[in-house]
């Protein structure tokens, strides 16, 4: 397992991170479960504590519902860089792509493909010195049809991701093959009821990706 | 336009119906956030003279078997001269969110002949019906929910043909409206319109009811 004892590890994303942590910086605590949220963040923390009870890892959750690369771009030093995280987990951009499709007379709320690329770009190479290990994962779309234009300009982003991951050295999580798997044997409404945020199976789903990953399972 | 004055149009259904509606009947400012408040707001602007009393007893998550349940209630004793009923989406829903629930699945045959006999109940003491196909928001022709979706909404037009109803193939004017605009604009989950969404199915309405605005 590739995350040392004593380690603080960061996640930050968009909803399907958030999923309703406490703030300022969600974390939980032994009369508060819930300031962690309950996604797949905490099904994370959940199985590190259980399986690696003696590495004492610190988990953190800084998500926020709706974000968008941009987003994330305006909060990094507060809450990355001023956490000093040893690793960090990062899934965005489902947001960049989604308000394309239910908002295409807002340009300004979204996040084109190139501008995607060059803010997560600015953003790993000032950050990756800092950590001792970064796990990148995709966005993704919980839809059955790999032709669906939406769940498409997703993998798009996607495949974005899987480059910035070869260039700073990161895990990768192919959120979208790990939902495929599923998929095969359920129709997308039953994972998630608008394709983009799961029930408790679709974030053990994500939970489960990441700690392949890590070599935690 | 069909209905004439003092008359009562009542809408039942499921979620998309009941938006949100007053109980236990939802009137006037109590209608809902969806099409039937739409189509009672229409009424009443272009036809003020004709008093139309517009009511509204959908509600979330039903099934047909849910509407037979209530069906007394909810309908019958509120004489309405002209009903309007849409109901399949949950009966299919069901099918695809909870595949290991089978007391939740209201199967085709079992659908056909629920909804017969409500109409067959009701059909002599209104003026007119109207009958709404269940739909899905969803371009893709070959996803299984559609298919399935659009199969419930062939047993629709065929009750419409036995029980002279006024029929509303809603999921044609979704797919004509996703043509040209996309479907997220329409519903965020597949199901439940937006206002634009709901627009769509308030022309439905007041189209089978020879109204124009």
């Amino acid at each position: 397992m590739k995350i040392e004892a004593g380690a603080s590890l960061l996640f930050i994303g968009d909803s399907i991170t958030d999923s309703g942590r406490g703030r300022p910086v969600g974390e939980a605590n032994p009369w508060s479960w819930g300031e962690i949220g309950d996604g797949y963040v905490r099904n994370v923390a959940a199985y590190l504590g259980a399986a690696y009870p003696e590495r004492k890892i610190r988990v953190r959750n800084v998500g926020s519902s709706g974000n968008t690369a941009r987003d994330l771009a305006l909060r990094w030093d507060e809450d990355v860089i001023a956490l000093r995280p040893r690793w960090l987990c990062m899934m965005i951009g489902i947001n960049d792509v989604w308000r394309q499709f239910d908002s295409p007379l807002a340009p300004e709320r979204t996040v084109g493909l190139d501008d995607y690329k060059f803010i997560l770009d600015g953003l790993l190479r000032r950050t990756r010195g800092q950590l001792d290990g970064l796990v990148l994962m995709t966005p993704y779309v919980v839809e059955n049809n790999p032709a669906d234009p939406f769940r498409a300009r997703m993998s798009q982003y996607g495949e974005a991701v899987r480059s910035l991951a070869t260039i700073y050295q990161a895990e990768f999580v192919d959120t979208q093959a790990a939902f495929d798997d599923v998929l095969a044997h359920s129709h997308g409404t039953a994972i998630a009821w608008d394709r983009i945020h799961p029930g408790p199976v679709g974030h053990m789903v994500l939970a489960r990706a990441f700690l392949k990953a890590i070599g935690a399972l | 336009m069909k209905i004439s004055a003092g008359q009562t149009l009542l809408f039942i259904g499921d979620s998309i119906t009941d938006a949100g509606r007053k109980r236990p009947v939802g009137e006037g400012d109590g209608l809902g956030g969806g099409y039937p408040s739409q189509v009672n707001a229409l009424l009443t602007a272009c036809y003020p003279e004709r008093k139309i009393r517009v009511l509204n007893t959908g509600i979330s998550g039903n099934t047909v078997k849910d509407l037979a349940g209530r069906w007394q209630r909810d309908v019958m004793d509120l004489k309405p001269d002209y009903l309007s009923v849409m109901i399949g989406t949950n009966d299919v829903w069901r099918q695809f969110d909870r595949p290991k629930n089978p007391e939740f699945h209201v199967l085709p045959e079992e659908f056909e002949s629920v909804y017969r006999n409500l109409l067959r109940m009701t059909r002599p003491t209104l003026k007119g019906l109207v009958l709404l196909t269940p739909f899905l928001i969803e371009q893709n022709e070959s996803d299984a929910m559609k298919l399935r979706m659009v199969e419930y909404g062939k047993i629709v037009k065929k009750l419409s043909r036995e029980f002279r109803a006024s029929f509303v193939d809603t999921q044609k004017l979704y797919d004509d409206s996703m043509k040209s605009v996309e479907p997220k604009i329409l519903s965020g989950d597949r199901v439940h319109p937006s206002f634009v969404g709901h627009a769509t199915l308030t022309r439905g309405v007041l189209k089978a009811l020879d109204f124009r605005v």
